[in-house]
């Protein structure tokens, strides 16, 4: 194992009755990345994010957090925070009172309470009942309660959710910042472009499975590229040398794979007739991935 | 950590109005049953000591305040699993419905751990209800009705001398409270796998009811399984008032309550610590 192999998913995989909710996935997270775990609803993402808060106990497979495996220890949640799906405090309670609750569980020092309150811009709503809070302010509530006891890995699921678009802009920068001070972060997520401002590293799962794991900038560089499946590769090959906005990467005899800025219809038309596309799309294509 | 636990867990229930919802109840139905104790003390007295009174001869009122918490008792406390039962249905249910466990098990704290603080909340609220009940029945009653001898029925008519009533009564507040700690239990173990808080209320009183039913039908096979059951002792602790004070029954009345107490409690162990939580 690599030094830099932070957090290492091996096979894990879990199973409601016959239904396989995740299903061998593996990868690996490096320290200080932004990792985006991204996939349509029902992919996975929410189980894999109980696993490794602890809310989801039998499992198979193994995660291992520098080496070590997280099974029968709370190594893993002593140095993370979570923020699962959406914020669920005691409402009847304040906020000042819910991370009292919380400090006390991870004997943080109660002077942290007002610094995270402060961070997250809820130091002047600090003794009001949560129940009194709007949507984004329990949000904001849940990274505060997330970061309380200075964790250096960070997991939030679906923190976007629900929010306007100048609360997914804090949301977004509040994650930056925290990224900055050195943690490793780990968002959940449905919607492609918060990955693209935020994360380093990309996951998609889909059917419990994993379809992708790269990081942002090989992706971002792959997004010019297309896989053009044919009859006659040469012919097709022949012609796109031609074009100075094409360059081949790779073929075979059913398959092109070219890096282009040009659109596909453009793409299409360059190809002669006689090689008879069978079909050509994007590589590879996040947006794809989840249909 | 079990004390930050437990102190966290108290938090939980005194912020919450349904933990008075008992208290208010009793300290509006005591002074309420004893003024219509007061008031139809005549009509009472003859009811309970009518026979007795053409062979004795009875000077003064037999009515005090020790005869009324005794009646109050006696005829409340089948209602009072519905009360010490209201944080317990909830502990678990509400946490999963509200999807609070999301945030509280998060953090590097076992499941044991934060299950023992709960236990230890529940059996706390069931006794203070239950020794408020007790002392606050004595209390108004005493106010209001004075004091005296205890008469009550154990093998014909029974006087308890005044200097020995708070110590029976202390004996009846224990035995009863070994039962009521015992339904708790059983409500806090129907909590940890119901995902609202009616849930568990419904199923516990619905057995607390069919026991209750056994144990009056007169029937061998409900005669024999009886002395193992924890509901064939919920009306136990006027044993207290006997003379002497049958301990033997009061030991029967520990260990039954007990053993299901422990059987409820593991059960719990096991389903929340063992869980899944994906709500």
């Amino acid at each position: 194992m690599k030094m830099d192999d932070f957090i290492h998913f091996d096979n894990v995989s879990k199973y409601f009755g016959d239904n396989a909710a995740l299903e061998k996935v593996c990868f690996k997270i490096k320290k200080n990345s932004i990792v985006g775990l991204l996939g349509p609803n029902g992919s996975g993402k929410s189980t894999l994010m109980r696993i490794l808060s602890g809310l989801i106990i039998s499992w198979d497979g193994d995660i291992y957090l520098e080496g070590d495996s997280i099974r029968g220890s709370n190594t893993m949640l002593k140095r993370s925070g979570f923020l699962i799906e959406d914020p669920s405090f005691y409402e009847y309670l304040t906020a000042q009172q819910n991370l009292t609750m919380f400090s006390r569980l991870t004997n943080t020092d109660p002077v942290e309470i007002k610094k995270v309150l402060k961070k997250v811009d809820l130091l002047n709503e600090k003794d009001k009942k949560v129940s009194e809070y709007s949507y984004g302010m329990k949000q904001r509530l849940g990274i505060a309660q997330a970061i309380l006891h200075d964790p250096d890995i960070l997991f939030f699921d679906e923190p976007n959710n629900g929010l306007d678009p100048n609360g997914i802009s804090t949301m977004n920068q509040t994650m930056d910042n925290l990224n900055k001070e050195g943690k490793t972060i780990f968002i959940s997520t449905h919607i492609l472009e918060h990955v693209k401002e935020l994360c380093t590293h990309v996951i998609v799962l889909r059917d419990g499975k994993l379809v992708l794991d790269e990081s942002m900038e090989d992706l971002i560089k792959n997004e010019d590229r297309y896989i053009i499946k044919l009859n006659n590769t040469q012919i097709a090959i022949d012609k796109l040398k031609l074009h100075s906005a094409i360059k081949v990467v790779d073929s075979n005899e059913k398959k092109i794979i070219v890096k282009s800025t040009l659109s596909i219809h453009d793409i299409i038309s360059i190809i002669p007739l006689e090689s008879e596309i069978n079909s050509i799309s994007r590589d590879p294509n996040i947006s794809r991935l989840f249909r | 950590m079990i004390n930050h636990l437990i102190i966290n867990e108290f938090l939980k229930i005194i912020f919450r109005k349904r933990t008075y919802i008992g208290f208010l109840l009793i300290i509006v139905l005591i002074p309420f049953i004893v003024w219509a104790i007061d008031d139809g003390g005549t009509a009472l007295e003859k009811a309970i000591y009518g026979q007795l009174s053409d062979s004795f001869f009875f000077v003064g009122s037999l009515l005090n305040g020790f005869l009324a918490s005794y009646l109050i008792l006696a005829v409340l406390i089948n209602h009072m699993p519905f009360l010490s039962t209201i944080v317990a249905a909830d502990i678990f249910s509400s946490e999963y419905s509200k999807s609070t466990f999301r945030f509280y098990l998060t953090r590097p704290v076992s499941r044991g751990a934060v299950l023992l603080s709960k236990i230890v909340i529940v059996i706390c609220y069931t006794t203070i209800l239950l020794g408020f009940f007790f002392g606050y029945s004595l209390l108004v009653s005493i106010l209001w009705l004075g004091t005296g001898e205890l008469a009550v029925f154990d093998k014909g008519i029974l006087f308890l001398a005044e200097d020995e009533i708070f110590y029976r009564f202390t004996i009846a507040f224990l035995a009863s409270n070994f039962v009521m700690t015992t339904i708790s239990c059983l409500c806090l173990f129907i909590s940890t796998v119901s995902r609202n808080s009616v849930t568990p209320i419904i199923i516990t009183i619905s057995i607390v009811f069919i026991g209750t039913a056994i144990s009056l039908i007169p029937i061998d096979f409900f005669d024999s399984i009886n002395p193992y059951l924890f509901t064939g002792y919920i009306n136990s602790f006027l044993v207290a008032f006997n003379e002497p004070i049958p301990w033997d029954h009061i030991r029967n009345l520990m260990t039954i309550c007990i053993l299901w107490s422990a059987l409820f409690l593991s059960l719990s162990f096991y389903f929340f610590i063992n869980g899944d939580i994906i709500d």
